[in-house]
């Protein structure tokens, strides 16, 4: 299992104040202010937000997927709320690289939080291309790969190929310095060989999940509800799933667990912590609670007071002790 | 843009499935323009999980605040606002705003279209036509664009002359506070489905009818704004751009955010052989018909 609690030898004595605990998290060579990271697709470029997010506040933003060329995404309608959950099919709709690094990047490094653009490429060539472009841009905290957008056409799933999956972690990592996050998708037996073959090749972390694939029916039309007929599903439906993977690969992930999923509330991102994720992404919540970030980690620190810890660190797996 | 917890003042049935709900939120009433939109959610439930969209219908003042807080109308058609209509005074509801752009009067569209500057009509006209429960965005721009409240620090120049009112519904019991479009300034023409009420038709036949340009000339809609179901926008719209009116198209869309994140609300906007996906969210709601390309345009 891979531990990434306190082990930096300070003493454990618990502060009465909130204040005082410690929040700040390493995934490998990832330093975070706090694990509450906004997830990809759910947080734009940043700039959306205007005044509803407090930037300082948060551990980082994972900035919607950009591919090499833009994309217009696929056509509507792309969402459709299920009980407790939102099916979507965007199709990456994307300004593509170009843009992204002359227009959005300027403005997110504005903002007082991790930056960890998140790529997505057709092929293992456009992965490096796209690796090759961000190695060298500043303010750049790390770079995940969307290897498991459910929604693009071609149908290449390149997180359920434990070999392709090395691939194109092996050639990001060797054009980009930038720590690699790879982004796994959820509709896969196991997902052990591919974490391991992503850690193989220098993966700093994985996140888990990306949606599950799923698609809603309009019976009386008898059609599909997407544009794009199949979507991912995410939202509080799939927390339960989500927490049983990162509880089960987290016992035997070489690297760190970043979990995302249907997670919105304090409490959830504390289930995941126990569940042994060194981070969290708040994905869908945003849409409908744009402070829902933000008010987690006002929280946090109490939270983990009430378990007797003094850093936030302590709290990392320890379901499984 | 702001997210609060505001309070619900009232919650009343004005019309058949149709209810007017009035929310404390003085940031936001101080701040939104006709036009514009708020999210609103019931708390602590998952299903239904994402905000809903709704029209400013107006704001409205108190006596310690000049702006107190926001209605708006909403008819009773799924899970978020079967919740809502249960909601009751002094109970809260999340809501952000304000969302999308506002309207704009012939003054703010001459800005950008000097085609206009020039014809006095426009200035002095205008042409509300809306389908079911469009008719929420147009109770505050009317009073907007005759002068008789301010919204965002912003008062119109020069207030127009007339305003058309087509309103279409099933029946007669879907107009709910017809006395909220009263103006001796506003002409109302009604239409029924079912013919209980008006003109017996669709509400877009019943404009044709009156100011179709070849049959009545000398009369000119002025700029005209939409705001119904999707079919009656585009046929409109259609009709609008082959006459050469000016007809601005404020569309529905479900969105999963409102304020731009989620691109779920898209519309391809520009011609049939070079468009865009533009976000109905913070693009729109209203668009000039011109720009639209409808689906079955384009490739």
């Amino acid at each position: 299992m891979f531990d990434s609690t306190n082990n930096n030898g300070e003493a454990n004595s618990i502060p009465n104040n909130p204040e005082s605990i410690d929040l700040r998290v390493r995934i490998g060579s990832i330093s975070l202010r706090n694990p509450v990271l906004l997830a990809s697709g759910t947080a734009g470029y940043a700039r959306e937000f205007g005044s509803l997010m407090n930037w300082d506040k948060i551990g980082g933003i994972v900035p919607k997927t950009i591919t090499v060329l833009p994309r217009k995404g696929n056509p509507p309608p792309r969402t459709v709320e299920t009980p407790c959950g939102l099916l979507n099919s965007i199709g990456l709709d994307n300004d593509g690289i170009d843009y992204f690094i002359s227009s959005y990047l300027p403005e997110l490094r504005k903002i007082n939080t991790a930056i960890i653009p998140n790529v997505a490429g057709k092929s293992l060539e456009e992965f490096g291309e796209l690796a090759s472009r961000l190695a060298h841009e500043p303010g750049i905290t790390a770079l995940e790969l969307n290897l498991s957008c459910p929604n693009v056409s071609g149908g290449i799933d390149f997180a359920i190929d434990p070999l392709l999956a090395k691939k194109i972690v092996n050639l990001c990592t060797s054009k980009c310095s930038h720590p690699i996050i790879a982004k796994l998708t959820p509709n896969i037996t196991d997902l052990l060989p591919i974490i391991q073959s992503v850690a193989e090749a220098g993966a700093t972390a994985v996140s888990i999940a990306n949606t599950f694939l799923g698609m809603a029916i309009d019976w009386r039309k008898r059609k599909p509800i997407l544009g794009n007929q199949l979507g991912g599903l995410s939202g509080p439906a799939i927390k339960p799933i989500v927490l049983r993977m990162v509880w089960q690969m987290s016992k035997v992930s070489p690297i760190p667990i970043i979990a995302v999923g249907g997670i919105g509330t304090l409490d959830d991102v504390m289930e995941f912590l126990v569940a042994g994720a060194s981070a969290v992404q708040i994905g869908t919540a945003n849409f409908y609670n744009p402070s829902a970030a933000t008010k987690i980690v006002d929280e946090l620190p109490k939270a983990i007071q009430e378990l007797g810890y003094s850093s936030l660190r302590e709290v990392i797996g320890v379901g499984h002790q | 843009m702001f997210q609060r917890n505001a309070k619900v003042v009232q919650n009343i049935l004005i019309a058949e499935k149709t209810w007017l709900l009035e929310l404390e939120c003085p940031e936001i009433a101080q701040k939104i323009f006709p036009g514009q939109f708020v999210m609103l959610r019931v708390k602590e439930t998952f299903d239904p999980l994402l905000n809903r969209a709704f029209a400013l219908y107006d704001v409205c003042h108190s006596p310690t605040h000049h702006y107190f807080g926001i209605q708006i109308v909403y008819v009773r058609i799924g899970k978020m606002t079967n919740l809502l209509s249960e909601i009751q005074p002094g109970e809260s509801l999340d809501i952000i705003g304000p969302l999308g752009k506002p309207f704009l009067d012939s003054e703010e569209y001459s800005k950008n279209n000097k085609l206009i500057s020039s014809d006095k009509r426009y200035s002095e006209i205008a042409t509300f036509i809306a389908g079911g429960i469009g008719q929420t965005p147009f109770r505050s721009w009317w009073r907007f664009l005759l002068g008789e409240e301010s919204y965002n620090g912003k008062s119109i120049s020069k207030p127009i002359e007339k305003i058309y009112f087509f309103w279409g519904a099933r029946a007669v019991s879907f107009f709910g506070r017809l006395e909220d479009f009263s103006s001796t300034k506003i002409e109302i023409f009604l239409a029924t489905e079912d013919g209980s009420k008006g003109f017996r038709g669709r509400v877009t036949d019943h404009f044709f009818n009156l100011f179709h340009p070849q049959i009545h000339p000398e009369k000119s809609p002025g700029l005209i704004y939409a705001c119904g179901p999707e079919p009656m926008l585009e046929g409109l719209g259609k009709w609008c751009v082959s006459h050469n009116l000016i007809c601005f198209l404020s569309l529905e869309s479900p969105m999963a955010c409102g304020y731009g994140v989620c691109n779920t609300c898209v519309v391809k906007i520009g011609n049939p052989s070079l468009w865009d996906y533009q976000k109905i969210c913070v693009d729109g709601p209203a668009f000039l018909a011109n720009d639209i390309v409808w689906d079955n345009q384009s490739n």
